[in-house]
């Protein structure tokens, strides 16, 4: 019995359709990624998922009931940008999510009960590594912690699914497999159904039970690859290359784009290389 | 070196940051000099020492007719004019903006008409405000609150609206109404935005209150200027002008201040 259910989702703007026809199944727990070129609707699929916004045609069931059609605490996200709030320090980011729900007049808690909720944050803060940074407004920390605080914010909801719309891609990329690592450590403690969305196949490989290939123009899946590698996954282990070359094979080979050989770029002209 | 490449140090940059000022009032004493040598009767460009004197009887000394000292009650009752129209402007300002640009339902009517409304010149609608509202303080406080309100409105709904929809999308992920989304992410967000709003309207609102005050009043720092204009009494107008430029001056920097000690975040998330 799969958890997130997508029935033939299609999705349209005017005349331009996104996406065309998808179907998919999540299975409780499960960690999947969704990868593809810019334009493949992958951002809108993950949109779809989030409530942000309806699909023309088609459903998508979560745990067999139908989607809220706006976003709730059953979903927490992570964007790639602009996920914290900049005027709350570290600690209140986090206990936001404490308070709002409890507080639906003024969204904020007094007494014992803030001081619980800020005790709960402090503790969830400090298994993610941001214990030192408390009182920090978010623009005082890096990329990393951010994105770090964004994904703490989110757990603290106790949420039934996990949404990450490329969360790492702005970072730089020793932060980004440190990350990474990270996202498993605490998906390894508490077995969060996640889906993420992202352009890199060696992360969508690296963290994944299973990579979605789509393909753009309208945006369709394309395949739908299990990742049966055992965790910690070796980057450099053989199983790992080839399964990335065969998915970037896989990405690369319908026609817009082909993948320069050796030889050729030695007898390009000197004009095209540098444009 | 280019100019564009070359920086005042410290001291070079204290000295070109007086040298307007120096000029300016070097200029002045001479013109005024050599005025008063010609006839010392002038009153165009009158003396310090004729403008302390002023200053004194207006300040220090008891108003024969009420007994007030004429200043600090012309003083206190523009401030307190001021103050309540910037209050009430700023809230009204705070929750149209907020409103507007929060909610589309709510943005759809109220843009056009803040944008068509902050178009009316208030200037032009103040015989209809001493109509409605008669000669007293209503009418002087409801010229400031009309006048900035729209501007202020504007200001803010545009804000509200550059606040990126990731974050309202993640307040409603950690469950929140919208309601509660709009008192604990868009208003703090706003805030700061608010007062620096209200430091560019500072302008616009002496400009109001003192066109009010020069029309329909009894006291006031714009009424007083008008008044006194009847003798030529350059010796109270010009040290009233830099009395309300220095107030002005003040507030503007108290805004400033206000913003950097109650919103810390602000400025680093600017960066």
């Amino acid at each position: 019995m799969s958890f997130i259910t997508v029935k033939n989702v299609w999705q349209q703007y005017a005349d331009q359709v996104v996406l065309e026809g998808l179907n998919l199944n999540v299975n409780e727990g499960e960690f999947c990624t969704l990868v593809g070129a810019s334009g493949c609707g992958k951002s809108t699929f993950l949109r779809l998922l989030l409530g942000q916004e309806t699909a023309s045609r088609g459903e998508i069931l979560l745990d067999g009931q139908p989607l809220a059609r706006e976003p709730d605490a059953s979903r927490g996200v992570v964007f790639q940008r602009y996920s914290v709030f900049p005027h709350l320090t570290v600690l209140d980011n986090v206990a936001l999510g404490l308070e709002l729900p409890r507080s639906p007049l003024l969204g904020r808690l007094f007494g014992s009960a803030k001081r619980q909720a800020r005790e709960d944050a402090a503790h969830l803060l400090d298994k993610v590594g941001l214990g030192h940074a408390l009182d920090k407004y978010p623009a005082q920390l890096s990329g990393g912690m951010q994105q770090r605080l964004a994904i703490a914010q989110a757990l603290i909801m106790k949420p039934r699914v996990l949404l990450l719309d490329e969360p790492f891609g702005a970072l730089d990329a020793l932060t980004r497999q440190q990350m990474q690592d990270e996202l498993l450590a605490i998906r390894a403690r508490a077995k969060i159904t996640t889906v993420l969305v992202t352009h890199d196949v060696e992360e969508a490989i690296f963290l994944a039970d299973r990579v979605v290939v789509m393909e753009p123009r309208p945006g369709r899946i394309k395949q739908v690859v299990d990742v049966a590698l055992p965790h910690p996954r070796q980057r450099s282990s053989f199983e790992f290359h080839q399964l990335r070359e065969e998915l970037l094979h896989e990405l690369t080979n319908d026609g817009h784009y082909q993948p320069p050989v050796r030889e050729q770029i030695r007898d390009l002209p000197l004009a095209f290389i540098a444009c | 070196m280019r100019l564009i490449n070359r920086h005042p140090d410290r001291p070079s940059r204290l000295l070109l940051v007086i040298l307007p000022f120096a000029l300016v009032l070097f200029a002045y004493f001479m013109g005024s000099a050599e005025r008063l040598a010609d006839n010392p009767n002038d009153k165009l460009l009158p003396s310090a020492v004729q403008m302390t004197d002023a200053v004194k009887r207006l300040a220090f000394n008891a108003d024969s007719r009420t007994g007030e000292y004429l200043l600090w009650q012309d003083t206190a009752s523009s401030l307190r004019r001021l103050a309540i129209g910037l209050g009430i402007a700023a809230l009204a300002g705070l929750c149209l903006g907020m409103a507007a640009g929060t909610l589309p339902l709510f943005g759809a009517p109220l843009s056009p008409m803040l944008t068509v409304l902050s178009m009316v010149p208030p200037l032009a609608i103040l015989p209809i405000l001493f109509i409605v509202f008669g000669l007293g303080e209503l009418s002087k406080v409801m010229l400031i609150v009309i006048g900035i309100t729209p501007a202020l409105a504007r200001d803010l709904e545009q804000r509200a609206r550059d606040i990126p929809v990731e974050l309202l999308i993640k307040a409603q992920t950690l469950g929140a109404s919208t309601w509660t989304l709009m008192l604990r992410v868009v208003l703090p967000q706003l805030l700061p935005r608010l007062l620096i709003s209200l430091r560019l309207m500072l302008g616009s609102a002496w400009l109001f209150l003192i066109a009010a005050e020069a029309i329909a009043s009894t006291d006031g720092l714009g009424y007083r200027i008008f008044l006194v204009r009847r003798y030529l009494a350059m010796d109270v107008i010009l040290p009233y002008v830099v009395w309300i430029t220095l107030l002005a001056w003040l507030m503007d920097w108290g805004l400033k201040y206000l913003t950097r000690r109650a919103f810390p975040w602000y400025e680093g998330a600017a960066k």
